[in-house]
C-alpha cells in the first residue's frame, strides 16, 4: 500500500522533497520553542535570545530584581 | 471500399481539367473528389473520361500549408499521410475558422482528421469496434461544447467524400479535456467521433518539423488539458497528507501545552512617591516560576478595567543571569448605551508572545501606567510550550502556496477554454 501511494506521489516526488524546507521550519520553531513570524520581546539583550553572549550587563538597569 | 489481394499502389497522378497540373493521389481506391493544389478547382473524378468541376476555391491560401500534401508522420505508433485539408468556418458565425487536415494510414486505407483552431490540434478519429469499449470516451463524463453546422472556405487534395456536403451536417461537439466526442447528424443518420488533444510538440516531433514553423497557439483549446493535469491528483494527495499531518502535530502541541506555570492576580496601587508622574502604579511583581527546558512563552493579561485604558510595560527576568525580556501592552476597554444600542470597544484581555527564553527560574515585572485614581486588578497567566498557531499557519499557508497557484492557472484556464464555447459556465459571472 505505502509502495502504491509513493509510486501515486511520483510526479511530484521533487516539490515533496521542496516542502521538505517549511516543514523543517516548523519543526525547528516548535523545538525551541520559536514564534516564527517574530514575537514581542522589544528587549535590545534578548533579541537574538538564547544565544545572546557577549551583551554584558547592558539593560540590566531597566529590571527590578526581586 | 473493397479489400483487394493485390497491394495499394502508394500513389497516381491525374491531371487538373482547369489548369491541366499534374496532381498527386494517394488513396488511389477510394478517393472521387479533389481540389487543386495550384488552381484550387474541385472536381469529381472516379475514372471517368471527363471531370466533373463543380467549382474553385478562390480564397485558397498562395503559400504551401503548415503540413504540405504527402507529407508522413507518425501518430499513436501508425504511419499517416496528409492527403487533404479544408478550411472550414461556423455557417452561423464565419468568423470562427478552423483546419482540417485528412489523415491516411496507407497500410490499411483507413483516415483520421487533424483539426486545428488558434494554433491547437485535435486528432479526431471515427468511433469503430477498435476501440467502443474504451473507459474515457463515456458520453456522460463529457460536457457540451459547441453546436454548429459547418461552410468550406477552401480546400486542397484528395477526399473520398464529396465536402460540400458536409454543410448539411449538424455537429455538436463534446469535451472532457484531453478527449473530445464529435456527433455528426444528418437527418436520423448520427456518425460518431473520438479524438484527442495533440500538443504541438508532438505533433512538430510526428512530422520531423520544426515546433515554431507551426501556428502560434492563443487562447486555451478545446480538449487542452489544464496546466499539471498530470500531476494534480498526486499534488493534492500530497498536500492532504501534509495537512493532516502538521494538523495531528499542532493537536498535539496543543495537548502539551498542559497548565500554566504561573498564575496569578494582581493590584494595581498608585505610586505616592513624590517623583512619580500622576497615573503611574507601583512596580509590581509576580511570583518565580521554573523552566527546565527552552520554550515559548505565552502570557495572558486580563484587566479589570471599565472605561479606562492601562499601559502596561512587563519584563520577563532570568534571576539567575538578569537578562529579560521585555513588551509593552496597551488595554483599554470602553463600553456604554447609545440610542439604545449597547456598545463596546477595545478588550480587557492581551496576549504577548515570548520566543526562546531559556530555562531558568523567572519572574515578571510590571511597570502600570494608567488614569489617575483607578487601580485595575490584573490577572496573569503564563502558559509554557504553547502551541503557537501563528506557526501553524505560517506553514500551512506555505504548503498550500503551490496548489493554491496552480489552481488559480487552472481556473483561468478553464474559463479561457470556455470563453469559445456558446455553452460558457462562466458567462453570468462577466
Amino acid at each position: 500500500m505505502l509502495e502504491n501511494l509513493l509510486n501515486f506521489l511520483r510526479p511530484v516526488r521533487l516539490y515533496a522533497l521542496l516542502l521538505l524546507l517549511p516543514l523543517a521550519w516548523f519543526a525547528w520553531g516548535t523545538a525551541t520553542g520559536t514564534r516564527l513570524l517574530g514575537d514581542d520581546n522589544e528587549s535590545t539583550e534578548t533579541l537574538n535570545a538564547p544565544g545572546t553572549g557577549g551583551h554584558g550587563h547592558a539593560g540590566r538597569g531597566l529590571y527590578f530584581h526581586k | 471500399m473493397s479489400e483487394t489481394a493485390t497491394p495499394r499502389p502508394e500513389s497516381a497522378q491525374l491531371d487538373c481539367p482547369e489548369c491541366h497540373t499534374s496532381i498527386t493521389y494517394y488513396d488511389v481506391e477510394d478517393s472521387e473528389y479533389y481540389a487543386c493544389p495550384n488552381c484550387h478547382a474541385y472536381f469529381r473524378w472516379s475514372g471517368e473520361e471527363t471531370p466533373k468541376v463543380f467549382g474553385n476555391y478562390k480564397d485558397a491560401p498562395k503559400t504551401s500549408p503548415v503540413l504540405p500534401l504527402g507529407i508522413l508522420g507518425l501518430l499513436d505508433g501508425a504511419l499517416y499521410r496528409v492527403v487533404g485539408l479544408t478550411s472550414r468556418c461556423e455557417a452561423n458565425h464565419p468568423q470562427y475558422s478552423w483546419r482540417e487536415y485528412q489523415l491516411l494510414q496507407p497500410e490499411t486505407g483507413r483516415y483520421v482528421q487533424l483539426a486545428e483552431y488558434d494554433g491547437h490540434w485535435t486528432l479526431i478519429w471515427a468511433a469503430s469496434h477498435l476501440d467502443k469499449n474504451r473507459e474515457d470516451f463515456k458520453l456522460p463524463d463529457f460536457r457540451i461544447f459547441n453546436k454548429y453546422q459547418s461552410r468550406i472556405n477552401w480546400a486542397l487534395g484528395e477526399f473520398d467524400w464529396d465536402i460540400e456536403s458536409d454543410q448539411s451536417l449538424y455537429v455538436t461537439e463534446y469535451v472532457n479535456p484531453p478527449l473530445l466526442l464529435v456527433q455528426e447528424k444528418r437527418g436520423r443518420e448520427s456518425n460518431w467521433y473520438r479524438g484527442r488533444h495533440v500538443a504541438p510538440e508532438e505533433l512538430a516531433t510526428a512530422f520531423n518539423i520544426s515546433r515554431s514553423a507551426l501556428p502560434h497557439t492563443e487562447g486555451t483549446g478545446m480538449a487542452e488539458p489544464a496546466p499539471g493535469s498530470r500531476s494534480w491528483p498526486a499534488l493534492w494527495t500530497l498536500t492532504g497528507i501534509l495537512i493532516a499531518a502538521l494538523l495531528l502535530t499542532q493537536l498535539l502541541l496543543a495537548v502539551r501545552t498542559g497548565s500554566p506555570v504561573l498564575s496569578q492576580t494582581i493590584q494595581v496601587e498608585p505610586n505616592t512617591t513624590a517623583t512619580a508622574a500622576p497615573g503611574t502604579g507601583r512596580v509590581l511583581v509576580s511570583p518565580s516560576f521554573a523552566l527546565d527546558h527552552q520554550t515559548a512563552l505565552d502570557i495572558e493579561l486580563n484587566a479589570t478595567l471599565s472605561n479606562q485604558w492601562l499601559e502596561l510595560p512587563v519584563s520577563l527576568v532570568n534571576e539567575q543571569t538578569g537578562r529579560g525580556f521585555e513588551f509593552t501592552k496597551n488595554i483599554e476597554f470602553y463600553s456604554g448605551v447609545e440610542g439604545g444600542e449597547s456598545w463596546s470597544e477595545g478588550s480587557r484581555e492581551v496576549e504577548a508572545v515570548l520566543s526562546r527564553v531559556p530555562a531558568g527560574r523567572y519572574h515578571l515585572n510590571f511597570y502600570p501606567f494608567t488614569e489617575k485614581g483607578v487601580s485595575p486588578e490584573i490577572k496573569v497567566t503564563v502558559w509554557a510550550n504553547p502551541a503557537l498557531p501563528s506557526n501553524f499557519f505560517v506553514v500551512l499557508a506555505l504548503i498550500l502556496l503551490v496548489p493554491g497557484f496552480q489552481l488559480l492557472r487552472r481556473h483561468w484556464h478553464e474559463r479561457r477554454r470556455w470563453a469559445n464555447s456558446d455553452y460558457n459556465p462562466y458567462a453570468t459571472e462577466e
